[in-house]
């Protein structure tokens, strides 16, 4: 039976939790379990199960074990010498409160991260105290994400890893000397080494090399899942839905292109399924921070899509921001903005063009891709026909032809285009979403993505 | 003349009728005997007995044909409960006989968009469902929860939800249809229902759902505050059951 200590609890370390992006509950797929008692399943593409007030997305509970830090990051609200109420979770109380949220269908599982409680080893200890507990005791079979606390011991790191779906250790600053500035605790080989043995582990399950470290019991007792991890016939004993990473906007003269070359690294380099992004929201004043007025919203929304390209659409970060040009154009997305810079690349012929470059081209995104390549099997496209199959052609008009013509009262001008381009008032958006890939995105069709 | 099939509302019903009616060059319309409201002096009235076997010979015919996503999708159309969903779906049947598997690529054929629009507005509130459906515990242990779907969705969310929470017991009523999915924690029926179960709740299912409430603007950036996008992914017409949105005006 819940009480008021626990609703305090839930309310504060809630909060405290709300900076971070990520509440994807995607990567894995897993089938309920009929052994007595169990509850849960996965489902690969993520689920969304709510909206709070600023229109983000909710899937997962997401909430601190506790945020009575240790250390003193300068931009943290949870850091020691900030004045704000302290609390800490019993890992039983995450556990029920995740099994009842969940039963109601109010989630798809626990996104569970920490501040630093006495140190990080000590930290890890408790929250994987809180996981053993949810899959054992509860026999949750729902998502799990956890937070690796840098620097703590591998051992504990993986015994964690081996009760969650994904985990992850937010990097936050893009560069070392913006850490040693604002995040002196932290080091970038604490960070970055962890990063790199939960991407090594990952790395060994995957190829079936994976051995434990210690003789701790499989995670979910004898039936350990049949389908854990993406792919049915693919058992995975650790994190089957891979890292991810978090970076903060705004906080740092870090330019986008810092920024994204750190990115792409992370992506090629060490395998991460996810970078999220969080705006800077000045909620602690320090000399060190910079005072923005609101959080760079716009600049979040345009590293997303611009995160998409290098994910989906075979960009490199070299194609879209140098030393020169080191920001992305607020103006228009990042897609755009590369098109106009590249005309002479276009416009290309829909009838012709292979994928990978009707990929490239503003405005068609890979449903669109797709249909054309499939629709044009059976029958040469024109305009009309693109409109028909739900091809959208607003920003796509400048930089296509079917059957050799552009479209009517199009000119293909750099000027023209950039004009018309800006005055598009749908390129400023009201942010879409992007921290759940959500399935209805595909479902619908929609290219907003692209 | 123009022939309507009138069939008895199932997807096999639906099916036998296209079966039957496959060389008839005058066929209008299927309905069923609910939406065959006003008959005119031109109209020629086919009533069709459901047979089985014929559905069945459909059916396996698509998927030999094409694939089991196209069987997938027609019986979504047919969920949709719109109007004209015969003979959209007879007309696709008819393209499928003539092109094959190649019917898939004809994205700007008007028979082909409607079956993909349809099934695809289907499908993105089956999927919706999956997050928003909300259980309440009541009784004994008994996971209760209220839907009003645009689309007929019950057949195809009992599976999912059977599969989650295997082992307990629910009931996901369908307001709009008067029919529930009952699940007695191994195997679910669909049935007609009238029901209401939610006469009291517990306190403590109530401290839940106000946790959750809490929870949720906790959760909340007050600097990004953003209620259109808000509406935008949760219209207000699919709120009447959240919790997190009724709970204020029913406490
Ligand atoms: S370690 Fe730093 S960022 Fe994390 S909770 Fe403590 S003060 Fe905040």
């Amino acid at each position: 039976m819940p009480n008021n200590d626990l609703l305090r609890k839930l309310n504060i370390l809630g909060a405290a939790a709300k900076y971070d992006a990520s509440c994807a509950s995607s990567g894995v797929e897993r089938r309920g379990s009929s052994k007595q008692g169990a509850m849960g399943n996965s489902v690969a593409c993520g689920i969304c199960h709510s909206f709070t007030q600023d229109g983000r997305c909710v899937s997962l509970l997401k909430v601190l074990q506790s945020n009575d830090c240790v250390y003193d990051c300068k931009y943290c609200v949870n850091r020691r010498t900030n004045d704000v109420e302290r609390a800490t979770f019993m890992p039983r109380e995450i556990a029920m409160l995740t099994y009842e949220f969940y039963r109601r269908n109010y989630i798809e599982g626990l996104f569970l991260s920490s501040a630093v409680i006495l140190s990080p080893d000590n930290t890890m200890e408790i929250m994987y105290e809180t996981l053993r507990l949810l899959r054992q005791e509860f026999c949750f079979y729902g998502y799990i994400h956890v937070k690796a606390i840098p620097g703590a011991d591998p051992l504990l790191i993986e015994r964690a890893g081996r009760l969650a779906d994904r985990m992850s250790v937010n990097i936050e600053l893009p560069s070392e000397a913006s850490l040693t500035r604002l995040a002196p605790q932290k080091k970038k080989r604490s960070i970055f080494s962890s990063m790199r043995y939960i991407s090594g582990r990952i790395e060994e399950d995957k190829s079936g090399k994976f051995l434990l470290r210690d003789n701790l019991p499989a995670p979910l007792g004898e039936t350990m899942p049949t389908s854990y991890g993406t792919g049915s016939s693919n058992k995975r004993t650790f994190v089957p839905g891979g890292q991810s990473t978090q970076l903060i906007i705004g906080a740092t003269d870090d330019t986008d292109h810092d920024i994204l070359t750190l990115t792409e690294n992370l992506y090629n380099k060490m395998q991460l399924k996810r970078v999220y992004y969080s705006a800077y929201v000045p909620a602690v004043k320090d000399p060190s921070l910079p005072s923005l007025a609101e959080p760079p919203l716009l600049r979040e929304h345009r590293l997303y899509q611009a995160d998409w390209l290098l994910r989906f659409y075979g960009f490199r970060s070299s194609e879209l921001l140098n030393e020169r040009n080191p920001n992305l154009n607020l103006k228009y997305d990042p897609k755009c903005d590369w098109a106009v810079r590249n005309l002479d690349l276009f416009p290309v012929e829909v009838n012709k063009a292979d994928y990978d470059t009707l990929l490239r081209v503003p405005g068609i995104g890979t449903i669109s891709a797709r249909k054309i390549v499939s629709a044009r099997k059976v029958g040469s496209l024109g305009f009309e026909e693109l409109k028909k199959m739900g091809v959208v052609l607003k920003r796509a008009q400048y930089f296509i032809t079917c059957r050799g013509k552009m479209m009517p009262h199009i000119k293909f001008d750099p000027k023209f285009i950039d004009a018309n381009l800006s005055l598009d008032k749908r390129a400023i958006p009201i942010f879409s979403n992007y921290e759940q890939l959500s399935l209805l995105d595909y479902i619908n069709g929609g290219d907003s993505l692209c | 003349m123009l022939n309507i099939y009138i069939y008895d509302g199932s997807y096999h019903g639906l099916l036998t009728s296209c079966f039957d009616a496959w060389k008839d060059k005058d066929i209008y319309s299927i309905r069923t005997k609910e939406e065959n409201k006003d008959v005119n002096l031109l109209e020629k009235v086919v009533y069709i007995e459901t047979d089985n076997e014929k559905a069945e010979r459909i059916i396996k015919w698509v998927g030999k044909e094409a694939c089991y996503e196209v069987q997938r999708k027609l019986y979504r159309v047919f969920l949709t409960e719109h109007p004209e969903r015969g003979m959209y779906i007879f007309r696709y049947l008819k393209l499928l006989n003539q092109l094959g598997r190649n019917v898939e690529n004809h994205l700007y054929n008007d028979d082909v968009r409607n079956i993909n629009k349809l099934s695809r507005m289907h499908a993105s509130e089956t999927h919706r469902l999956y997050g928003f459906v909300r259980f309440e515990v009541i009784g004994n242990n008994i996971l209760y929860a209220r839907i009003e779907p645009d689309f007929n969705q019950l057949e195809v969310i009992a599976p999912y939800f059977a599969d989650r929470y295997n082992g307990h017991l629910w009931i996901i009523h369908d307001l709009t249809r008067n029919m529930a999915a009952i699940f007695n924690g191994s195997q679910y029926i669909i049935t007609e229902y009238n029901g209401n179960m939610l006469d009291n709740e517990s306190k403590t299912e109530i401290s839940f759902q106000k946790m959750w409430v809490e929870y949720l603007d906790a959760l909340t950036i007050k600097e990004r505050l953003n209620l259109d996008l808000q509406k935008q992914k949760v219209p207000l017409k699919t709120r009447k059951h959240l919790t997190e949105f009724m709970f204020k005006s029913k406490n």
